[in-house]
């Protein structure tokens, strides 16, 4: 099962250390994170400087990493959400009743769709305010086209299978055979986009975050990367050690979703 | 006469193409099943035998005439007023490996019924419901907890005989559902459906091409030709004295065993015909003559 596949370890294992570094380690190194710590642009590993370095204005690197993780890791945790609870609703109705239904409901997946993604999400954020809220919203609304077709897809596969009829034929409800019929036959394919989409939510929170559209007092880091970017030539750690977290944080999520593909899936089981 | 267990009556389903033609899948079928019988219909793939079975049982929304239940009539009945007439009625599926839920234990797909009708409550109730299921169609109650892909073809299909049986059924509609077995495993599961016949008064809607089968578990037969029935009446009525055309031809392509008793094939010449018409026309429906008591033959 999920144990037996060595990639998904690497990555819960990883997931397990990039949540401590986020949630656990703060608890410990509670000091004012922009407090100054040493002459700035101190290099990593220098002695009696702070372990990663002092950044443009002379503060600890590895603290304000640290606490950044838990800002960038609710942000794409919560669009992950949004975003795979209303793509699935939407697929699943649209494949599941098609015709009219099916028709309007793709049309409104197109229209979000087309949007250019990164430019709408600017404009939401500097109108309504670089708050979480907005930002997840942001994400939400320009993301979840993709989940729909997919899980449409999926309920045009798997609705006319014998399976399904014979769920009809013992008397199911409608909505009985939408949530507790096809929809656990859809998870390998939703778990899957659900990780791959919480990477990609972190990628996009971290790119709207270094244009400078994000919250200024939590630093993600995304945001970090990006205040650091100008000063890259002489202080390579401020862009690589924020960035080396989203890119460790992606990766981690991409191996555990394809783990528990192979976990819930009755058919691998025991191979 | 007692009233029939089901009664169809003037059934007709037409799928539209996006052409402007029409398929006449089922055309002014008429049907009847007494309790505890069992009636085959036969013929060829794409004669509509299929869609008939998933208009009875309601898979299929039928376009024109009536199918009436134990005397109540269910056509255009919505799927929560149909609720209670389904467990009057269930329906065992040609693919065992396509008809059982991938994801579910095989003991969760026989109780879901049970859960949906509130016939039972979750717990060691429902559980020892499932397990008397299993017994009964020839499983272990320890197989309640496996999945689908742990079964064989033929275990499998007693597991969606089980599920069918577990709202104590009247008719139990079979479309093609020993055709995708090899023969000893058919026999087997022929074997416990005439059981079942016998111990709990089950009439059977028996789908099927195979006439071997049909010999040996209808008692009633219907031929079914391009979405009309040609042929109905009793089993040795339409396998001794075949009156239509093609039933003659149906009969005479079976194999039989012994090569002294074969005899020349009536072939089946021309072009095949097609159930496709453009929009506008149709076939013409054929009428029925009674060439000996309870056996009808279409007029040609």
């Amino acid at each position: 099962m999920f144990m037996a596949n060595k990639a998904a370890v690497f990555g819960a294992g990883l997931m397990i250390v990039i949540l401590f570094v986020s949630y656990i380690l703060p608890l410990f190194f509670s000091a004012d994170k922009f407090a100054y710590a040493g002459k700035r642009h101190t290099a990593p590993f220098t002695d009696g400087g702070p372990l990663l370095g002092t950044d443009y204005l002379g503060r600890d690197v590895a603290l304000i990493v640290m606490h950044g993780g838990s800002t960038t890791l609710e942000v794409a945790g919560f669009a992950a959400l949004l975003i795979v609870t209303v793509g699935a609703l939407i697929g699943a109705l649209a494949g599941y009743y098609g015709g009219i239904i099916d028709r309007t409901l793709m049309k409104v997946t197109e229209f979000f769709q087309v949007l250019p993604g990164l430019l709408f999400a600017l404009v939401v954020v500097a109108l309504f305010g670089a708050s979480t809220t907005t930002i997840v919203l942001a994400i939400g609304v320009i993301s979840w086209p993709p989940i729909a077709r997919q899980t449409r897809s999926e309920f045009l596969k798997q609705k006319n299978l014998e399976y399904v009829k014979a769920a009809r034929s013992i008397g199911a409800s409608n909505a009985r055979i939408i949530l507790l019929t096809i929809l656990p036959n859809t998870l390998p394919v939703l778990i899957v986009q659900a990780t791959l989409t919480m990477g990609a939510a972190i990628l996009f929170e971290a790119g709207l975050a270094f244009l400078g559209l994000g919250d200024p007092d939590s630093l993600s880091w995304g945001y970090y990367v990006g205040l650091n970017r100008q000063y890259f030539l002489v202080n390579w750690w401020g862009v690589t050690f924020p960035g080396l977290m989203v890119f460790l944080t992606v990766l981690s999520l991409s191996l555990i979703g394809d783990g528990i593909q192979d976990a819930i899936n009755p058919k691998l089981r025991g191979r | 006469m007692t009233t029939p267990l089901l009664e169809v009556h003037d059934l007709q389903k037409v799928f539209p193409i996006a052409d402007g033609s029409k398929v006449h899948a089922v055309e002014h079928v008429d049907i009847e099943i007494q309790h505890s019988e069992t009636l085959a219909v036969v013929g060829e793939s794409g004669c509509g035998k299929s869609t008939l079975a998933q208009l009875i049982c309601k898979l299929l929304e039928a376009d024109g005439g009536s199918v009436k239940l134990d005397n109540q009539e269910i056509r255009g009945l919505s799927t929560s007023q149909m609720r209670p007439h389904r467990a009057k009625m269930q329906m065992i599926f040609q693919d065992p490996f396509a008809s059982l839920d991938p994801r579910r234990s095989v003991g969760y797909s026989v109780s879901e019924p049970l859960i949906i009708h509130g016939l039972a409550k979750r717990g060691s109730e429902l559980r020892d419901r499932v397990a008397r299921l299993f017994e009964r169609v020839g499983l272990m109650a320890s197989h309640m907890e496996q999945f689908p892909h742990q079964f064989s073809g033929g275990q499998r299909q007693r597991v969606c005989i089980a599920r069918a049986l577990a709202l104590q059924p009247k008719l139990v509609i079979a479309d093609e559902s020993v055709s995708a077995l090899d023969v000893s495993v058919q026999a087997q599961v022929i074997n416990l459906m005439m059981e079942l016949q016998r111990d709990m008064g089950l009439s059977y809607l028996f789908i099927t091409h195979d006439l071997a089968v049909v010999e040996r578990m209808a008692h009633r037969v219907a031929v079914m030709y391009l979405g009309q029935i040609v042929e109905i009446g009793k089993r040795a009525q339409v396998f001794e004295n075949p009156t239509h055309s093609y039933t003659k031809k149906l009969l005479s392509a079976a194999p039989i065993a012994d090569p002294r008793q074969r005899k020349e094939r009536l072939l089946l010449t021309g072009e095949i015909p097609s159930p496709r018409w453009p929009a506008g026309e149709g076939p013409v429906r054929v009428e029925h003559v009674e060439v000996e008591p309870g056996h009808f033959v279409a007029k040609e």
